[in-house]
């Protein structure tokens, strides 16, 4: 590592975590299943990041990769992963145990199987309190019980002696965001974590998370295939399709002027109030491709309504061609450059 | 939790109740007359029916019950021709000798069973997984009385290592040292089958679990292999193997007939070959009755264990 590089990791807006050309298959060989390809992503201290798209996208893979964590079968196939520095994917199995929890920090989508039903909801916050950190059971207990707090389960003590079943669908959610920030993460990965709860607990639970990251200085990660769940909490987004970043942006200028016709497609997909043009949705036609059976050229090209010849055989790079950097986008029409040049001078004007 | 268990203990009384008339429906079903076994064919008309008479045998089936639940409460099993004992007492002196046996195959079963189990599932597909997958195969394929024929002719007669049979040297006076090297075959001839069922059941519910979503929860909050699999995968894997294990609890007092007649280990079991190869209906009866009231025992010890190890059950 060269000098410029260290002091660039080690700078307060540097990135904390970072992936770079990412990639995980499932089995050996010859019939090794290429699920993520080439992703690259970045998260700054205390920045929150978007990771959007379609289910079977990838995005649960490479966040699941990055914290080593990819089920049977499934390996990094390339690709590094950096936690302030350190490659992630180079550290022994003990050493890696440290990162999780302390470094960087998982929420599942579905809080009543991500809580061991077996367990007292403070039994397994405690855990890796008292057999990794060397805790007293009092100490973690009292710790368990400002966790609650501050995550707001009301009666924390004698929540703390429940069962996951015991609780609501809103409470076990509070409550896995609670284990998951007991150990002060750099960087918490919230993956889909609203997905299996109403809308009004949604709206609860992501403004808890917004708050509790700016709060505790975290950098976040949230994964959703909602864009309006990144709306308002995140500062960039990252597309992610069949396994590739196709965009990323910051929030406000992807949603304004998007570039990739994926990307386009998504944001005519959500229902917006009060927006009379959009009184029918739009739904994406098609489906993403099966990693299986992957798609000559750009993966979105059957779906796409731009598509030129050159998309059905060469695979774009993610470039940015108009900011020079900010706002990278892997497509060769590139569609939406013109409006989106014109807005932003109109809105110079 | 406490009435979970009552609830679940008001539940036996039914099943008992159908129990006893099954043993008592038993006798009727059997063909022979027992006057016959007693007596003899040499005996005289008069002489049958005098017994049959005093066995009340003459009396319809349902009087014949009525005395017979009567005389059941108050702990009165009949008379075993056999051994021209109560059938209580032979039982009782034989039920502690059964129950040494079972108890100790079961736990060698169960201690052997889910650690091979759990050690298997946690490498699926390996050699040592693959290995233990063909020793179940092996257990479950052997009939007991085989297996104990076989651990006899390697351990009793070539090696001359342990005794063949019995619960006690001849000559006497071996105490706790020699019951233990007394009980080794046939605690192995018995525990054999139930071991490779359990073990295949903890490997196979252990692989069901391993995979949930709290187990991929604890792993991202650092939590160490061994703990994963020790505190959060065996515990959710544990009611199905306590259904097996109570399940093979039942199964071992009756293998404990055929293991027990191999090694002549003086039980229940034994008992219960003699009465039948002898037609000794009322030891037959109350054999069958005490092995199907301690089945249902352990069956509600073993749901109150289950409840235990998922809260979710005591709720319900």
């Amino acid at each position: 590592m060269t000098m410029v590089e260290q002091t660039q990791i080690l700078s307060p807006t540097g990135p904390v975590l970072e992936l770079r050309g990412l990639g995980v298959g499932y089995g050996r060989g010859e019939n090794v299943l290429q699920v993520v390809h080439d992703v690259s992503l970045s998260v700054a201290r205390g920045e929150a990041l978007g990771i959007v798209g379609e289910s079977g996208c990838g995005k649960s893979q490479t966040m699941l990769a990055a914290l080593r964590l990819l089920p049977r079968g499934g390996r990094v196939t390339s690709g590094q992963v950096f936690l302030e520095g350190r490659n992630l994917l180079e550290l022994s199995e003990r050493e890696m145990r440290k990162v999780r929890g302390g470094g960087i920090a998982l929420i599942s989508q579905d809080a009543l199987t991500a809580l061991n039903p077996a367990m007292t909801i403070g039994a397994q916050m405690a855990e890796p309190m008292v057999h990794y950190q060397g805790m007293t059971r009092a100490a973690a207990t009292k710790r368990c019980t400002e966790l609650l707090d501050l995550v707001g389960i009301p009666g924390a003590a004698a929540r703390l002696r429940s069962y996951p079943h015991e609780l609501s669908g809103g409470m076990r959610q509070r409550a896995l965001i609670a284990m998951a920030i007991s150990a002060n993460p750099k960087v918490l990965i919230a993956d889909e974590p609203t997905t299996a709860l109403d809308v009004t607990t949604q709206s609860q639970i992501l403004r808890l998370i917004d708050r509790l990251r700016k709060d505790l200085g975290m950098a976040l990660i949230l994964i959703t295939h909602d864009l309006g769940v990144v709306a308002g909490v995140t500062d960039r987004v990252s597309v992610l399709y069949a396994g590739r970043v196709v965009e990323t942006a910051e929030t406000q200028t992807l949603f304004e002027s998007p570039r990739h016709p994926y990307t386009k497609a998504l944001l005519d997909s959500i229902a917006r109030l009060g927006d009379e043009s959009s009184e029918r949705l739009r739904p994406i036609p098609g489906l993403p491709p099966d990693p299986n059976n992957p798609v000559p050229g750009c993966p979105f090209n059957p779906r796409c309504s731009h598509v030129v010849p050159l998309c059905r055989s060469v695979l774009p790079e993610l470039e940015d061609r108009v900011k020079g950097g900010s706002h990278p986008v892997r497509c060769h029409v590139d569609p939406y450059v013109e409006p989106a040049r014109r807005l932003a001078s109109g809105a110079a004007r | 939790m406490l009435s979970f268990i009552i609830h679940r203990a008001l539940q036996i009384i039914p099943v008992i109740f159908g129990v006893t008339l099954a043993t008592f429906l038993l006798a009727q079903i059997i063909p022979g007359d027992p006057a016959d076994v007693l007596l003899g064919s040499m005996a005289t008309e008069e002489a049958r029916e005098q017994l049959r008479e005093s066995l009340g045998l003459n009396e319809p089936v349902y009087v014949q019950y009525a005395i017979y639940l009567q005389k059941l409460v108050q702990g009165d099993l009949g008379q075993s021709f056999t051994f021209a004992q109560p059938v209580s007492q032979v039982i009782l002196e034989r039920l502690s000798n059964t129950a040494l046996l079972a108890i100790a195959a079961i736990i060698l079963a169960s201690v052997i069973g889910v650690a091979a189990g759990t050690w298997a599932a946690l490498k699926p597909g390996s050699a040592r997984d693959q290995g233990l997958s063909v020793v179940v195969l092996f257990f479950n394929s052997m009939p007991s009385f085989w297996l104990g024929l076989v651990l006899i002719l390697i351990f009793g007669l070539h090696l001359r290592l342990l005794p063949v049979g019995g619960m006690q040297s001849v000559t006497g006076g071996g105490g706790v040292l020699s019951l233990m090297a007394h009980m080794v075959l046939p605690t192995i001839t018995l525990a054999a089958w139930s071991l490779a069922v359990i073990a295949r059941m903890t490997r196979s519910s252990i692989l069901d679990v391993i995979n949930s979503d709290y187990i991929r929860t604890a792993r991202s909050r650092g939590v160490g292999e061994a703990r994963i699999v020790l505190r959060h995968a065996l515990p959710n894997a544990m009611p199905a193997v306590i259904t097996v294990i109570g399940m093979q609890m039942g199964f071992l007092l009756s293998g404990a007939v055929l293991t027990e007649t191999v090694f002549s280990w003086p039980g229940i079991g034994l008992a219960m070959y003699q009465a039948i190869s002898t037609r000794d209906i009322p030891l037959i009866q109350g054999g069958i009755l005490v092995i199907a009231v301690a089945f249902v025992l352990i069956n509600f010890a073993v749901d109150v264990l289950y409840a235990y190890f998922n809260p979710k059950i005591s709720v319900a």
